[in-house]
């Protein structure tokens, strides 16, 4: 379950980390747009495969804590 | 590569389109009517509902991402990187706006925050405002790409200009549009009843989407280049690897459409409102973003194959359509133009939905009660929703394309996609602090969201209508009246900004600001208080909003206010459902807090949260939030909660089953009393006839009475004895049938010939009275299996009874006949006052009767048998309040089968 929360964070940072190699506004890129491009789109594949793999689990944690009925899933407290 | 010639001639495009059309429009009802029948299993799969959430890639992606990419690189992956994070991070916050979603019944964006905030229709207004505002060019974008895309195939590419009937396409697209969407968009009202149809639809036009824009690009890479290393190769060397990443742009535009995806009315319609299983998220967490990758993979090769092999100048945004054109591809730019036609046509369909519920929810529906002088909701709500709903899809979607004719279908629509997505996400501080953050404020969410609004407005929305538009150039430079910091692009003086990230950074965070700064310095109402507790701690169960106090209500009043919104059948249902829940028989259930509040939930799935609870209001007498509430809201801790959640539930078993004894026992007094009563009544009944037979045939006894007057002596004694049998002939029925021991003569007749023998028969009581019956005879036209004389026996006590005991003035019978699921359903209602709400329990038991007045003989077993006849033709026979009238209705199968 923090891992569901983790992955968010965790595909943030991955996404914004081209800026950190990028040249400033008006300087000639010292990188190539292709890899750039190839990057982002692999990361965007980890994101999908940890999501798909978090998921199935995420249902069941779910499905089993609401069926015997517990009604105090305190973690999810927003305050 | 020059001088590319149209492939298809236009009117043939038409008739694809057309014939497009028609397939989705085939879809629609096809899934509809399966959805009907419960048959449509597959309806409800996670895969569905993940082609359905592909509408986030409008027309403006599937044309404009390539033209984006020709321009400014990569940047336009953020459009798709935002919803990405947010769907990867559902359990964050998707899970909950789900959650909350099937708790409170939204019905929209504006009915969230609305109910979030003390049900307060001023923020269900203004988030539709914007709403609306926000979403008009958009669709006016929607419009446009199909016209251009018509544009592309009926003239050659050269002359972009103008194709003849430009004007007209856009119109006759529009009005296409919004047929669809009020013939399928408007057929349930509860929201909770969901469009299967049109989502269904749109899910195959994800699939259309997706095939056209990967079948592009496959032919661009394998087909226009050697695979992936010479378009790797092509990159390097085009001017799209020039672009520079801006960090600011950069960021924001990735927080801007992750904002976007959630507070878009479009959106949340089909994430939250559609959703049938919270678990469909979780394949959604991952299929979803799936989707967009596949959908942008292809982008920068076409783009860079676009620039590379078109003529200088062609329009990059549509390179999916004129790439395949210009190689020769005439099928392949068939199916990219129809997926740029589904991108647009599914947008515009989901969207005006969404905004015309909310048009209707929070702006018609509360004027129209308004406008209502009585307290009581009268006439039928219903066909006025459906109504009002309708004509806001029209309304919408006329002014996305007034405001296409208005802009004249200008560049200056392109910006458009992402000016849109800054204004609605205004909506979201007070989004996320409404499921987070218990202490939001009303006062907070409305002073932040017309902050922001107009921040927006002011640096974004009004200068995109160009110089020449509401802001002219001298106030972008210098600012209104010379003040310089009030600049719409450089407000507070700072300059160098990029537009859109200056304005989405000042009305973003003024937003914020003002919502924290108010919300905390301002102190919420209780009912602001009950709802937020309900939303934040949506996961924790129990504790909902608890509003209703003080059953002042009938519960009569209420089935008739709900008949009105939901239906009569689905409000007999409810009323019904609730009654056995509280252990009580029959229809009416006791209007308490518990009932009123699920009965809010399901008038709010129909209309919205605050016209649902400013109706119960206007019946309940004033908005009623008890000092317990509060107490009780107060005062709940985790283990406070835990241990009163246990007690609650013994509590509240303990009290269902006091309810059911004291009921029985009311029941069982009555009944003793009764009792006692029939028998003085039936010795009387018995003795009066035979006092007179004895008597009389004392006298002939003596003799000496003359032939004349003994014939009538014995006539007399003859026709007591007759009535006396009548009487034996009542009680035997009455125990054969009670004793299951009858036998049934089954024939086939139509309820028609039942009811006309019946009122034939009928028509000897009281002959005097002058009855207007009221049947549907066709309706009445159908074959059952049944033994009809004990069926007509019913119908001819129920009739009688009518003719008996209607006090109107012009009484007035009707005759109600329906058919569901294999049972026959007859109502027979008449026009007088009916039958006092604490007697409706005990007219079907023997030797009731209700009044001495009016008495017409007869004992008072006739609906005891009707109900055991009933019984023994495998059916019921029930009491209907709220009808207006004395009301029963009879239901019994179609074919009976004979037991034994």
């Amino acid at each position: 379950m923090d891992a569901a929360r983790l992955l968010p964070v965790l595909g943030a940072l991955l996404f914004l980390l081209p800026m950190l190699w990028s040249p400033l506004p008006g300087e000639e890129p010292g990188r190539s747009t292709a890899s750039d491009g190839l990057y982002l789109f692999a990361a965007w594949a980890v994101l999908i495969v940890v999501a798909a793999v978090l998921g199935p689990r995420l249902v069941s944690i779910e499905q089993g804590k609401r069926r015997p009925g517990d009604v105090s899933e305190t973690d999810d407290a927003g305050d | 590569m020059q001088g590319i010639e149209p492939m298809v001639p236009f009117n043939i495009l038409v008739l694809v389109c057309l014939a497009y059309v028609l397939v989705l429009f085939t879809v629609a009802f096809v899934v509809e009517h399966a959805a009907v029948r419960r048959r449509a299993r597959w309806l409800h799969s996670p895969l569905v509902y993940t082609l359905s959430l592909s509408i986030y890639c409008t027309a403006w992606t599937f044309f404009g991402a390539v033209g984006y990419a020709a321009r400014s690189g990569l940047e336009f992956l953020t459009i798709y990187l935002g919803p990405t994070l947010v769907f990867v991070g559902w359990w964050w916050v998707l899970r909950k706006l789900v959650r909350i979603g099937k708790a409170q019944r939204v019905t929209s964006v504006a009915d969230l925050i609305s109910s979030r905030y003390g049900k307060s229709n001023l923020l269900g207004v203004l988030v539709t405002l914007i709403a609306v505002t926000a979403a008009t060019p958009y669709i006016a974008l929607q419009l446009q790409s199909v016209t251009l895309s018509f544009g592309v195939f009926a003239s050659p590419v050269d002359t972009f200009g103008a194709p003849p009937g430009k004007e007209a396409t856009a119109l006759w697209v529009a009005v296409g549009l919004a047929l669809f969407t009020v013939l399928f968009g408007t057929r349930n009202l509860d929201a909770n009843e969901r469009h299967h149809g049109v989502v269904t639809a749109i899910a195959v036009e994800a699939v259309v989407k997706l095939a056209a824009l990967l079948g592009v690009g496959i032919f661009v890479v394998w087909g226009l280049a050697d695979g992936p290393g010479e378009i790797f190769a092509r990159i390097e060397a085009s001017p799209v690897a020039h672009w520079t990443l801006d960090p600011g742009r950069w960021i924001g535009l990735i927080f801007l459409s992750g904002a976007a995806v959630l507070c878009l009315p479009r959106m949340f319609q089909v994430t939250v409102v559609e959703n049938v299983e919270e678990s469909h998220l979780a394949t959604a967490s991952w299929a979803f973003p799936l989707y967009l990758a596949l959908m942008s993979l292809f982008v920068v090769p076409i783009a860079v194959t676009g620039l590379m092999l078109l003529p200088e100048g062609a329009n990059p945004d549509l390179f999916v359509l004129t790439l395949p054109l210009a190689g020769g591809q005439g099928a392949l730019a068939m199916l990219a133009f129809l997926g740029g036609f589904s991108s647009a046509t599914s947008m515009v369909i989901v969207a005006a939905i969404a905004l015309a519920t909310m048009v209707s929810n929070h702006i018609v529906m509360p004027f129209w009660l308004r406008m209502q002088p009585s307290r009581a909701v009268t006439g039928d709500v219903r066909r006025i929703v459906l109504l009002s709903r309708r004509v806001s899809i029209a309304a919408i979607v006329a002014l996305g394309y007034a405001y296409y004719r208005l802009s004249g279908g200008s560049a200056a629509l392109a910006a458009i996609g992402l000016i849109s997505f800054v204004g609605v996400a205004q909506i979201l501080p007070a989004m996320i602090g409404g499921i987070f953050w218990r202490g939001a404020t009303r006062a907070g969410a409305a002073t932040g969201m017309i902050l922001g609004a107009a921040i927006w407005a002011y640096s974004l929305y009004l200068p995109s209508f160009g110089p020449e538009g509401i802001i002219s150039a001298a106030v972008m430079e210098q600012g209104p009246w010379g003040i310089g910091w009030l600049r719409p692009q450089a407000l507070f003086g700072i300059e160098g900004m990029d537009p859109l990230i200056h304005a989405l950074f000042w009305s973003l965070t003024l937003n914020a600001m003002t919502y924290c700064l108010v919300s905390i310095l301002g102190f919420p109402s209780p009912i602001e208080r009950v709802q937020g507790a309900a939303f934040v701690n949506v996961f924790e169960g129990g504790l909902t909003t608890g509003g209703w106090a003080g059953g002042k209500a009938e519960a009569e009043d209420l089935l008739i206010l709900s008949g009105r919104i939901l239906g009569e059948d689905e409000a007999l249902a409810f009323f019904q459902a609730e009654a056995r829940a509280q252990g009580k028989e029959g229809f009416l259930p006791d209007p308490t807090p518990e009932f009123l509040d699920g009965l809010e939930l399901r008038l709010a799935g129909s209309v919205g949260a605050a016209a649902a609870h400013a109706m119960l209001s206007q019946v309940m007498g004033g908005e009623t939030v008890s000092v317990e509430d509060l107490v009780a809201v107060a005062n709940e801790t985790a283990q406070v909660m835990e241990y009163s959640a246990q007690l609650e539930e013994q509590s509240e078993e303990l009290s269902r089953v006091a309810r059911q004894l004291r009921e029985a026992n009311e029941k069982l007094t009555q009944l003793s009393e009764q009792k006692d009563a029939f028998l003085s009544q039936i010795s009387h009944e018995l003795r009066t006839p035979m006092t007179s037979i004895r008597a009389f045939s004392e006298i002939l006894m003596e003799g000496g009475v003359p032939a004349e007057l003994s014939a009538r002596h014995a006539a007399i004694i003859h026709s007591e004895a007759i009535r006396l049998t009548r009487l034996l002939d009542d009680l035997l029925d009455l125990s054969v049938l009670e004793n299951g021991s009858v036998r049934l003569d089954l024939a086939l007749v139509t309820v028609q010939e039942l009811l006309d023998r019946a009122l034939l028969a009928a028509s000897e009581t009281r002959p005097e009275r002058r009855f207007i019956v009221r049947r549907d005879l066709p309706s009445e036209s159908i074959y059952v299996t049944t033994d009809p004389d004990r069926l007509t026996q019913v119908f001819i006590n129920l009739i009688s009874n009518a003719r008996k005991y209607c006090d109107a003035d012009q009484p007035e019978v009707r005759i109600v006949v329906r058919q569901r699921a294999g049972r026959m359903i007859v109502d027979i209602i008449d026009n007088g006052t009916g039958i006092p709400e604490e007697s409706q329990a005990l007219i079907f038991e023997k030797f009731s009767r209700l009044t001495d007045q009016n008495r017409a003989g007869g004992a008072g077993l006739g609906l005891a048998i009707c109900r055991e006849v009933m019984t023994n033709l495998g059916g019921t026979i029930t009491y209907l309040p709220g009808q207006g009238g004395a009301a029963f209705r009879v239901i019994f199968p179609l074919r009976l089968q004979k037991a034994a």
